[in-house]
């Protein structure tokens, strides 16, 4: 027996490795190998089961590496522990209580698996369960280590209620991620530039398209992550928008945005900029949030090619046609449609009637006005 | 042992960062732990600025007096002063200022004696140069003073508590971040739909889900993204799962990235453009999720009217606007002008004024600008 002081350390000690790994979970392995150390285990492991005949090794530690990989592909199924585990419900459990240990011996787990590794003793307890699978922690003796005590038994108890919830907190971070990756992901398909900025226009997030139109800084750029203009005059009035966004933000009120044009060095056509206000985050229960404002910025040089096959399929155009119509649809005059076909002039116009008849528009401005919301690549660039 | 409050505590404290409690409730059961009369959660600039953020035990207009001009006087933060703390040290306020001095203090006088906060022990959760987060619990003069056996327990609970503020911070900044995100897809003038392998919905922006609460088109039957018409089904679960394969290595070249949806109002079909997603690159430290994306867009959706915004960005003036916006409808000069009853030569330098003004170089191209997104999301964003 050790003295209740040493006792209280290795418990507290343990607690706090548990929720430094649900901060970083590289730091699951640390733990288990102090679990496994505290009470003189063999091995331990986080896994999954649903109870039946699936599951799966999350963490392994101090056992041979062929174990999780073996169990993984077919142990899972014939563990007889992980059922057993189902059923006796919340607590430790010894292996010792769930069968019987002569008829233990019998089965296939036992004699090709537990006995080979050196795993037939184990203390395992079901942490919690997301969909069918429990998640369980197990430690593991084997033949020539005495069984577990009730001691030990008790030590894993004292930690379970901690594990779990450290568990539950690696999860809620994971999903949290996720969920976070999922939306920007999104986000980054779009061809339009998306800033999330603060008070000050500074950007606080961005999408590929808001990172690459920074690069080119070709009327707008980045001045120490602050968004700034070529122009000054469009420079001090994309900052007062925002500024102007999120001090009525602030105040509870509501500012609804605006938008201008940003002249190019370039002298392409100007980017156009659309500032609105940033949602509130306070109905979350989010109070320490700095992003104030969304800034769009689209470039109409950016060339968005309808899809050649919607507008095949749409309007029963010809290959031809729904090439020349893509064309048409960003703006090109017939002569340029033309040159790059290395076609006729007349061919294109008669390809060009022909498609104002298929789509029912009257003139080429009406046809442009179609198209556009026809969809464009979506895929990038 | 086992049956010790502090194991007890230590869980409260994780709660409170994930939202499952709260702060005045899980101090007041460390005041409880350590006999304390009352519990704080304060940030101090030993400068000027000084506050409690979360209290419990105490009087509020003790807070109030802290607020006011209480933390000025602090007589702990005061003698701080000529310490450096460190990040996680417990501190004894005893040991800062003796019983007998502190007695003789303002703070004593005005708050301290009455709210029965004469004694301190401090755990420091931030410390640097002139800024300090920490947890403090007070005791009256009729209680003890701390001693070593209250800084070892408090000592156990303050790693929990900086590490519980770290997972709270940034679960709210993944929250805050998405909530954003999501905010500017709502914004856009097509549907976004990310699903997972099983074609469940993972993310749906506003004008998705307002097609597929219509069943316009698109569903969800079983939890899954559907075509209403079965055939179109086959053909969307098809370049789903062919993009869920690309997204998972299985496949290099995907069959199938663009469709036609079609709906049972009669109105023309949606276009849908399914992409893979997913990959490692935006799962730093995570494991992939295979998905798909889907963009979704209406052909019958309705082309905007020219609003203020149009005079705004191009800087027209009333007259240019009207042209601009009957340009922008498809219209020709000569309609124009006999609809307006005004000169062909008139609504042709407009024009040119227009298109210069808009850098573009046709009249066509003048409407595709218009029509190009960020008008359409400026008129989405008054939608609100």
């Amino acid at each position: 027996m050790r003295s209740r002081r040493a006792h209280h350390d290795v418990l507290l000690g343990l607690i706090d490795q548990a929720y430094a790994a649900a901060e970083a979970p590289q730091l699951w392995e640390r733990f288990l190998v102090s679990l496994a150390e505290s009470i003189n285990a063999r091995g331990a492991g986080l896994l999954q089961h649903d109870g039946v005949t699936s599951g799966a090794i999350n963490v392994a530690v101090r056992v041979d590496p062929a174990v999780p990989r073996l169990y993984d592909q077919h142990f899972s199924r014939l563990d007889p522990w992980a059922a057993g585990a189902w059923r006796l419900g919340p607590g430790v459990v010894a292996s010792d209580e769930m069968l019987v240990p002569a008829s233990a011996r019998r089965t296939e787990y036992f004699n090709d698996f537990a006995v080979h590794y050196d795993l037939t003793h184990l203390l395992t307890v079901v942490l919690g369960k997301r969909g069918p699978m429990r998640s369980v922690l197990s430690v593991l003796r084997g033949d020539r280590d005495q069984p577990f005590e009730p001691d030990d038994q008790r030590l894993v108890a004292a930690l379970v209620p901690h594990v779990q919830r450290a568990l539950e907190i690696h999860q809620r971070m994971s999903d949290a991620q996720y969920e976070r990756a999922a939306a920007i992901e999104a986000l980054d398909a779009i061809r339009c530039a998306v800033f999330l900025v603060d008070v000050n226009a500074t950007v606080v997030l961005s999408n590929r398209r808001g990172c690459e139109m920074l690069m080119a800084n070709d009327g707008l750029s980045a001045a120490r992550s602050r968004l700034t203009a070529s122009d000054p005059h469009a420079a001090t009035k994309l900052r007062r928008l925002c500024a102007a966004v999120a001090a009525a933000r602030s105040n509870g009120s509501r500012h609804a945005g605006g938008s201008l044009a940003l002249a190019r060095p370039s002298a392409r056509p100007p980017l156009q900029v659309i500032v609105a206000p940033a949602v509130s985050t306070h109905s979350l229960g989010l109070h320490d949030d700095r992003i104030a404002a969304i800034v769009f910025v689209s470039d109409p040089a950016d060339e968005q090619m309808p899809s050649e096959k919607a507008l095949r399929e749409l309007y029963g155009l010809t290959p031809a046609e729904a090439h020349v119509a893509g064309r048409i649809a960003l703006g090109w005059d017939l002569r340029q449609i033309a040159a790059e076909r290395e076609s006729a002039l007349e061919t294109v116009r008669r390809q060009s009637k022909q498609i104002l008849l298929k789509t029912g528009a009257r003139h080429r401005s009406e046809l442009v006005r179609r198209l556009s919301t026809i969809l464009p690549d979506a895929r990038g660039r | 042992v086992r049956r010790d409050p502090l194991y007890k505590a230590v869980g409260e404290i994780y709660d409170c960062a994930t939202g499952g409690s709260d702060w005045p409730g899980c101090l007041s059961s460390i005041g409880r732990l350590l006999n304390g009369t009352s519990t704080n959660l304060l940030y101090h600039d030993l400068r000027a600025r000084g506050g409690i953020q979360v209290a419990a035990g105490a009087d509020p207009e003790l807070y109030r007096l802290y607020r006011e001009y209480g933390h000025a006087i602090d007589p702990w933060a005061l003698a701080s002063r000529l310490r450096a703390f460190q990040s996680g040290s417990v501190v004894i306020g005893a040991s800062l200022i003796e019983h007998g001095r502190l007695k003789q203090t303002e703070f004593y006088a005005d708050m301290g004696r009455r709210y029965e906060t004469t004694r301190s022990l401090i755990g420091v959760l931030e410390a640097v140069p002139h800024r300090t987060a920490a947890l403090t619990i007070n005791r009256g003069d009729r209680g003890d003073e701390f001693d070593a056996h209250d800084a070892r327990r408090l000592a156990v609970l303050v790693p929990h508590l900086r590490r519980a503020l770290t997972i709270q911070h940034r679960l709210r900044g993944f929250a805050n971040e998405s909530a954003h995100v999501l905010a500017a897809i709502d914004r856009l003038p097509l549907g976004v739909v990310l699903v997972d392998g099983r074609a469940r919905p993972i993310l749906v922006n506003r004008y998705a889900a307002s097609l597929i609460e219509a069943r316009d088109g698109l569903a969800i039957d079983d939890d899954s993204l559907a075509a209403v018409v079965p055939e179109a089904d086959a053909r969307l679960q098809r370049a789903v799962g062919s993009a869920i394969s690309v997204a998972r290595g299985e496949a290099l070249a995907q069959q199938d990235s663009e469709l036609l949806v079609p709906r049972a109002t009669g109105r023309r079909p949606l276009c849908v453009s399914v992409s893979p997603a997913g990959s490692q690159d935006f799962y730093d430290g995570l494991d992939a999720r295979p998905a798909a994306l889907l963009f979704v867009v209406d052909p019958d959706r309705r082309a905007l009217p020219i609003d203020d915004r149009l005079r705004e960005l191009l800087s027209l003036t009333m007259a240019e606007a009207r042209v601009a916006g009957a340009l922008a409808a498809g219209r020709q000069v000569t309609d124009i002008s006999d609809e307006f009853g005004v000169s062909r030569e008139t609504v042709r330098s407009q024009v040119k004024r227009i298109l210069d003004k808009a850098g573009a170089k046709s009249q066509s191209a003048f409407v595709r600008l218009v029509a190009t997104e960020s008008l359409r999301l400026a008129h989405s964003a008054d939608d609100e």
